[in-house]
């Protein structure tokens, strides 16, 4: 189950979530903004609202270099936990990096959707989401 | 023939040593070596070598006839020696000896040497009439009785006849003189012949194998070492029939070009020769100066060569074995100098080289009676040149084990340049990776922010603006301090490309590095203990090490900023500790990986940096063969220990 009115962002650079956050409240698509600079919490999170059964932010805005893991080891982390689910979130990298590796990994996960250069604009975030 | 001795019959009965149980040629080789000095009987007691049994006269001009030679008895004098020898020479040389046959089997006479221009016998009876003669020379071989011969061998005496007899025999030669005169039955001499000839049949036939070996890997391999090589195995087997039984080279050119111009040809052995060694050792560039002695030498040779179209050879012969001597010692001489210089191919070449030239000493040493002539002996050049050919095939087939060996190596060497390119590329590949993402964020952070400025600017929200002021500040702060430490990798690098100067006062270093960049007012920095003073390292170095130790105490801390520094001289090593108040790191969870680059760690701190710092450090250090560690814990600051050591 998913909350279509929820988002996360997720970027260890605090100054980037801070702007982030900024263009994804004008959007006024989300009545939820939740900001991460941790991908373990994040991890920990979304085990938690499963295992609660409660229903997961619609959408996920993933940072690759952070230092804890890249957003493709996170999102092997909470596949498991995705897989479950009947309807799965949707979610998206945001990155600077334009580096091959980082485009096949993109392609070897599905449960990325979508591949952002940095910086978001809210054009960007409105093409993805309709 | 009152009072003179009949010494068939007598040494018939004074030897009698049984040989037909030690036949093989290496026993015969051993008895030689060890009867040294001692009257030599080959094969069968029924024959005998009559060197010392006989008496000679030297016609000088070789133009007496048998009848002015028997009337010229007073000047005979003994051989004195198994094998009669002498220089070459134009002189005939006169040999007469008695026998009476009391063996009661046919008698023969036996002349091995293949080399003699003429060769006369005559057989005369009580009364002084010639009862047979025959004439045989090298120059018209002939081929017409029981076997094929070049040499003299005879019928001499019925088995029931027992008359004494004086026999007389006439031998001229081109070259040094060497008349072995052998009497016995017909199987006796032939049996003799044959331990004679096999060996140098070895000889060749292992000769030839070597030569289309070594042709054949010439064809393949097309390198000239071993055409050269093949062509002097040629030369060597040439050379070597010549002066025994089976001279081939005459059947090709013909015995009088064979034997009367002899140079004609034989230089070809000893220039074949110089060619072989100048490119087994490839002369050229390893010894220019033997090169040109080879092959003048080479060129006496083919001037000699010239010279014999016009003068005898035997005027000319034992001058050339002198240059023969000369060249064979040249060559013996270089591989000794290249063995000393440590040429990979010398060792070889002087195992194969010595063998010859023992050889050709001992060979002298037999022809003048010094040493017995016997089936060793007179093999002795030949065996010789076998183990050569087999030392020289073995050096060759170890140039093919050494290329082997040398494309191995170059081949580990390419997998270790590729992998080390590998490495590399992909530390390149990192470091753009880190650096491109840590400069884009600065951007995209800056624009990001001033986007955002912009937005509530227009909507009149002072407040907002002035946060994101504050927060580009920072961001700006980040990006500058980002770039110089990216700069600062290049500048360690530049640092230990120079040349290393002067030990440094580390205390002076301690408090200027905290002046110079405006520190004094943000850390308290002491030094609890001073052993070192003077230390040997760069001073830009150590005060990267220090600025970067500053920063970290002072971004990563919860209290005013302090550091304890110390200075320890231990036996092997200078130490330098350094010990902060800060927030202290997770050794279990960030541990080793601190000093990777680009690694940053997690801090409540939640302070920016490049992850470059503490792999700076690392890197310095490791340019300088010390070791760095460091013991930490969360809330307990962190104390690093570097450690170098003293002989560098």
């Amino acid at each position: 189950m998913v909350n279509e009115k929820e988002i996360l962002l997720l970027d260890d650079n605090e100054v980037a979530n801070y702007y982030n956050q900024d263009i994804v409240e004008d959007t006024m698509l989300f009545n939820n903004i939740l900001v991460y600079t941790n991908p373990e919490e994040v991890v920990e999170f979304v085990k938690s609202r499963c295992e609660s059964k409660m229903s997961l932010p619609g959408f996920f805005i993933v940072d690759i270099q952070m230092p804890e893991m890249n957003g493709f080891e996170f999102i092997e982390k909470v596949e498991p936990f995705l897989n479950e689910l009947k309807v799965k979130p949707k979610i998206y990298i945001l990155t600077t990096s334009s580096h091959k590796r980082d485009q096949e990994s993109f392609d070897n996960t599905p449960l990325a959707l979508g591949y952002l250069n940095k910086p978001l604009t809210a054009n960007m975030l409105l093409a993805q989401i309709f | 023939m009152k009072g003179i001795k009949f010494p068939y019959d007598i040494d018939l009965e004074l030897v009698k040593v049984q040989y037909k149980s030690v036949l093989s040629f290496l026993v015969f080789a051993l008895l030689g070596l060890i009867s040294f000095g001692q009257p030599v009987i080959l094969a069968d007691s029924n024959l005998k070598i009559i060197g010392l049994n006989s008496k000679y006269f030297e016609d000088q001009s070789s133009s007496l006839n048998l009848d002015q030679i028997q009337n010229k008895k007073e000047l005979f004098s003994e051989v004195k020696k198994n094998v009669f020898s002498a220089l070459a020479s134009g002189s005939a040389y006169w040999f007469k000896f008695n026998v009476k046959n009391l063996s009661n089997q046919e008698l023969w006479l036996d002349v091995s040497n293949s080399n003699l221009t003429e060769l006369k016998y005559y057989k005369l009876d009580a009364n002084s009439n010639v009862v047979d003669s025959s004439s045989r020379s090298c120059l018209e071989p002939q081929f017409s009785e029981a076997q094929a011969s070049y040499t003299f061998k005879l019928f001499i005496a019925e088995k029931k006849d027992t008359n004494t007899y004086q026999y007389f025999i006439k031998a001229r030669s081109n070259l040094p003189l060497e008349v072995p005169i052998f009497l016995g039955p017909l199987s006796e001499i032939n049996l003799n012949r044959h331990y004679f000839e096999y060996p140098t049949l070895l000889f060749m036939g292992a000769g030839i194998g070597i030569l289309v070996y070594n042709l054949f890997i010439f064809f393949v391999t097309r390198q000239r070492l071993y055409l050269f090589y093949s062509l002097y195995v040629f030369a060597s087997i040439m050379l070597g029939t010549y002066l025994s039984n089976f001279p081939i080279v005459t059947s090709f050119l013909g015995p009088v070009i064979g034997h009367n111009y002899l140079d004609v040809w034989f230089w070809t052995t000893f220039g074949l020769t110089a060619l072989f060694v100048d490119s087994y050792f490839d002369l050229k560039n390893n010894g220019p100066n033997f090169r040109k002695l080879l092959f003048t030498e080479v060129l006496v040779f083919v001037g000699i060569g010239i010279l014999n179209l016009f003068i005898p050879v035997y005027k000319m012969a034992n001058f050339y074995q002198v240059v023969v001597m000369i060249f064979y010692i040249t060559c013996f001489v270089l591989g000794y100098v290249m063995l000393y210089r440590r040429n990979p191919r010398a060792k070889l070449f002087c195992i194969g080289w010595t063998v010859v030239m023992l050889a050709g000493v001992y060979y002298p040493l037999v022809y003048n009676g010094i040493l017995p002539f016997n089936v060793f002996s007179k093999n002795s050049l030949y065996l010789g040149g076998f183990i050569e050919l087999m030392v020289f095939s073995m050096a060759l087939g170890s140039i093919i084990n050494d290329l082997k060996n040398k494309q191995e190596k170059l081949n580990l060497k390419l997998i270790k340049n590729n992998s080390e390119l590998e490495e590399l590329n992909s530390s390149l590949d990192s470091f753009n990776y880190h650096v491109s993402h840590d400069l884009k964020t600065v951007l995209n952070n800056t624009k990001g922010l001033v986007s955002m400025a912009d937005k509530y600017n227009s909507i009149g929200d002072n407040s907002k603006v002035e946060e994101i002021i504050r927060k580009l500040t920072r961001v700006v702060d980040n990006g500058t301090e980002t770039v110089q430490s990216f700069l600062s990798l290049g500048t360690v690098d530049n640092i230990f490309k120079k040349e290393i100067t002067d030990p440094i006062n580390i205390e002076e270093y301690v408090f200027n590095t905290l002046a110079i960049n405006d520190l004094d007012s943000e850390i308290k920095v002491d030094i609890i203990k001073n052993e070192i003073g003077l230390l040997p390292i760069h001073g830009k170095a150590f005060e990267s090490i220090l600025l970067n130790f500053y920063t970290n105490t002072i971004k990563y801390n919860d209290n005013f900023p302090e550091a304890m520094i110390g200075f320890v001289l231990q036996k092997d090593f200078y130490v330098i500790h350094y010990k902060d108040n800060g927030i202290g790191i997770d050794m279990e969870e960030n541990g080793e990986l601190l000093f990777e680059p680009f690694r940053r760690i997690r801090n409540k701190k939640k302070a920016e940096g490049s992850g470059v710092g503490l792999f700076l450090i690392k890197r310095i250090v490791q340019n300088y063969k010390g070791t760095i560690s460091l013991q930490s814990e969360i809330g307990k600051g962190v104390l690093f220990e570097i450690k170098f050591p003293r002989n560098s």
